[in-house]
């Protein structure tokens, strides 16, 4: 199971950072998507999350991890955005709870990666 | 505990679904008191008492089969799970109502498609599958899918209906075998039970859900605060469970390192756990699916030791082949051991198995020829053990004329209940399993009964103890005496497991009803006694999530609640007296021995057991000479109805 570390960039926003996935430590476990919503709907649900895990069950596929830029509330669509969580201190939510460690965040302006 | 908001929590509604005269209709969770019953279990429980206890077989289209999540479902942690409760084809000498969880993806969906429970009533008059899309519920056409595996049809609703989950039955439930499975995804499975089988009676397929709902917590930010001190104790990304589970437990050195070296692509499990226990593998021309524990039940280390002639690729196919035809894994380890020991004592022959037997046997087919002959045959009916392995050895002794001998192996493998016996050479466990409906399989049993984690062989509780200091922890902690009952020492101690019992099975039903995993609850998991144990977890989980002011007294009479309540069908529907609550005489009259950590056999003390029961009965409030629950219980726990009603049937002592 040795694989090359290979990273993805999901957003690259100027101002705020960078939010990267690395798919070979990823387990698609989807927790990423709960505390998304949590803190930007303070409910946890999958249809408010703006990251998705797209998991193929019947493969030894590896999960991707996509953004979603709209989804579901009260039966309704909604449009969503990821803004890197940029009001809150410690950086993407995702980031931080990802219990695998594969989501990973740049800030552009102080520099180097932080990861908590 | 106050009545709560069902917004937080519990999502609000209970499907209930006729078969027979395409019937949908939804009624509020809070008929059925989800503040008194929480979800899972309890609320299954609860549906099935309003429902009168129908004194029904397994395959009547009048057997409920009742499949229900929890206020905890659907959020970030082991939560997701789903509870299926219906009268069960496995349950042996009589059909009991019983109990089987799921986890996967299937559960999650359910709750955000905005269900707290479903009840499936009827027959179908041609095979269907049930659709639910959030509100929108139908009963569609599954003729296609009929034979189809438990893969294959998955595969179909889902290119038909990205983004759906389903629970399926394979060939095994659609020809009324009694152990056949429910299964989600390629892994997770309704095992126990048989209840594969009640849908294939009731010719429901599959059930496909797609959910675009969330759950409402109460308390967001301190659920948040919950969810970051699991963290901070590490179990978030390394969990206990995880080191026990992920490596396939085969008997052979060889295959284990060749299975988890080669061919195992990466971890996965229920979704939204941070745990993902399960390995993903890929044979090539055999194929790929998740395994854990019983999966690997061609060559689990128990019954044979290690085994050079044994195959890795028989093994997975073994797992696959299986899992498609929506088989009991748990019950073929079971059946395999009897066969083994049956053949050894030369009490059944090739022959009368009707079976080719493979080297392993004694035989000269191949192992795939055996495991073919084998699976396919209780997937199509066409061989006893599809039965299952009690009622298979029923008919094997009445064709050999080897009656005692027969009952005597088959009781050793299957002690109570129909049911492949876990670990019980503990004497906590066997109590529990004992006063149940099934193989409780419950890892606190394990943990509290019998000392360090087996497989991790970290300290007990995390507390870097030895097991002496670990016994000591466990009376402070937990109110249990704990410790070494039984299985290393050869020595069984009587005196206490009585509190150890009553404490697993409160819990048994407070995991099952929240949902908690059983494995991320294990002793050694996420506690950290005394500011957080099991108890205080669970207690403040559902208060944040539910908004009910409930603390640890409150959610373990919960779990003391729904414990009485079960036990109420066992008195009202099943007649259970104290005489059942034993094992055979097996278990009293050989010899201690271990057997390996599961199969082996802990000599039991007919008047020592005995008296054990009495003090266990008094403690749970029940009538020490039947084992009933009294008025006086019951009242205690706000069930007067279920009290009046026992009453009424005259059951109650």
């Amino acid at each position: 199971m040795v694989e090359k570390k290979v990273v993805e960039v999901l957003l690259a926003a100027p101002e705020s950072g960078m939010l990267v996935h690395v798919p070979t430590v990823c387990t698609g476990c989807g927790i990423c998507e709960l505390m998304c919503s949590l803190y930007h709907e303070g409910v946890q649900g999958l249809a408010l999350a703006r990251l998705q895990v797209v998991n193929d069950p019947f493969t030894s596929t590896k999960a991707r991890l996509r953004l979603q830029s709209s989804g579901w509330k009260a039966g309704k669509r909604v449009a969503l955005e990821c803004d890197l969580c940029r009001d809150r201190e410690a950086g993407p939510i995702c980031v931080e709870y990802c219990p695998a460690r594969a989501l990973g965040f740049k800030k552009e302006k102080a520099g180097g990666t932080s990861r908590k | 505990m106050r009545n709560v908001p069902e917004s937080y929590g519990w999502a609000g509604k209970i499907l209930f679904v006729d078969l027979t005269n395409h019937k949908i209709t939804k009624v509020p969770t809070a008929d059925y008191e989800p503040e008194k019953f929480i979800g899972g279990v309890g609320l299954n429980t609860k549906i099935f008492w309003e429902l009168g206890c129908p004194k029904v077989p397994a395959f009547a289209p009048d057997n409920p089969l009742i499949i229900s999540v929890g206020p905890l479902t659907g959020l970030s942690g082991p939560f997701t799970r789903a509870q299926i409760c219906s009268i069960s084809p496995q349950s042996y000498p009589k059909e009991l109502f019983s109990y089987s969880g799921i986890g996967g993806r299937w559960p999650a969906e359910f709750k955000y498609a905005g269900y707290d429970g479903m009840v499936i009533l009827g027959k179908a008059d041609k095979p269907v599958y049930l659709s639910i899309h959030d509100e929108d519920v139908q009963i569609k056409d599954a003729r296609d899918l009929w034979s189809a595996d438990t893969f294959e049809t998955q595969k179909a609703l889902m290119a038909n209906d990205p983004g759906t989950s389903v629970l399926t039955i394979g060939p095994a439930g659609e020809n009324l075998s009694r152990i056949a499975i429910i299964l989600n995804e390629t892994g997770s499975a309704a095992g126990q039970g048989g209840f594969g089988g009640v849908m294939g009676s009731k010719n429901l397929k599959a059930i496909t859900v797609r959910g675009t709902g969330s759950v409402n917590i109460a308390k967001p930010d301190e659920f948040l605060e919950l969810i970051s001190w699991m963290k901070a104790k590490g179990e978030w990304s390394k969990g206990a469970a995880q080191a026990a589970m992920r490596d396939p437990l085969v008997g052979s050195k060889k295959i284990k390192t060749e299975i988890a070296g080669k061919y195992r692509k990466r971890f996965t499990g229920c979704f939204l756990c941070p745990y993902q226990c399960y390995g993903y593998y890929s044979i090539p021309k055999i194929g790929q699916g998740a395994a854990i524990c019983a999966s690997w039940w061609w060559d689990k280390p128990t019954y044979y030791g290690p085994y050079p002639g044994q195959n890795t690729e028989a093994v997975w196919e073994a797992q696959l082949v299986s899992q498609k035809l929506g088989i009991n894994q748990f019950e073929l380890a079971g059946m395999i051991g009897f066969m083994r020991v049956a053949l050894r004592e030369g009490v059944l022959t090739e022959k009368d198995l009707g079976l080719p037997l493979c080297e392993r046997f004694g035989g000269k087919a191949s192992d795939h020829e055996f495991l073919t002959a084998l699976l396919y045959g209780v997937a199509d009916g066409t061989s006893p053990f599809s039965k299952g392995t009690a009622r298979a050895a029923e008919d094997f002794a009445k064709a050999t004329g080897n009656e005692e001998a027969i009952k005597r192996i088959y009781e050793t493998n299957f002690p109570l209940w129909g049911q492949k016996g876990h670990y019980y050479e503990y004497l906590g466990l066997a109590l529990h399993v004992a006063t149940d409906t099934r193989d409780t399989g419950d890892s606190s049993d394990e943990y509290l009964d019998f000392g360090p984690p087996l497989n991790t062989g970290d300290s007990y509780l995390n507390l870097g103890q030895s097991s002496e200091a670990a016994a000591l922890a466990l009376a402070k902690y937990f109110g249990v005496p704990g410790g070494w009952s039984t299985y290393l020492s050869g020595k069984e101690v009587y005196d206490g497991i009585e509190r150890l019992t009553f404490w697993v099975s409160c819990n048994h039903h407070l995991k099952n009803s929240l949902p908690l995993c059983n494995w991320a609850s294990m002793p050694s998991c996420f506690f950290a006694p005394p500011e957080m144990d099991v108890r205080i977890f669970e207690a403040k989980a559902y208060s944040v999530v539910t908004g009910a002011d409930t603390d640890v007294e409150g959610i373990w009479k919960a779990g003391e609640r729904i414990t009485n309540l079960s036990r109420a069908v066992m008195v009202r529907r099943e007649d259970r007296t104290r005489e059942e609550e034993t094992y055979p005489d097996t278990f009293f009259e050989t010899p201690w021995n271990t057997g390996g950590f599961i199969g082996g056999i802990a000599q039991l003390d007919r008047d020592k057991f005995e008296a054990l029961k009495d003090r266990y009965y008094r403690l749970s409030g029940w009538d020490v000479k039947s084992g009933w629950p009294t008025r006086h219980k019951l009242e205690e726990l706000g069930l007067k109805d279920v009290a009046d009603e026992l009453e009424r049937i005259g059951k109650l002592p």
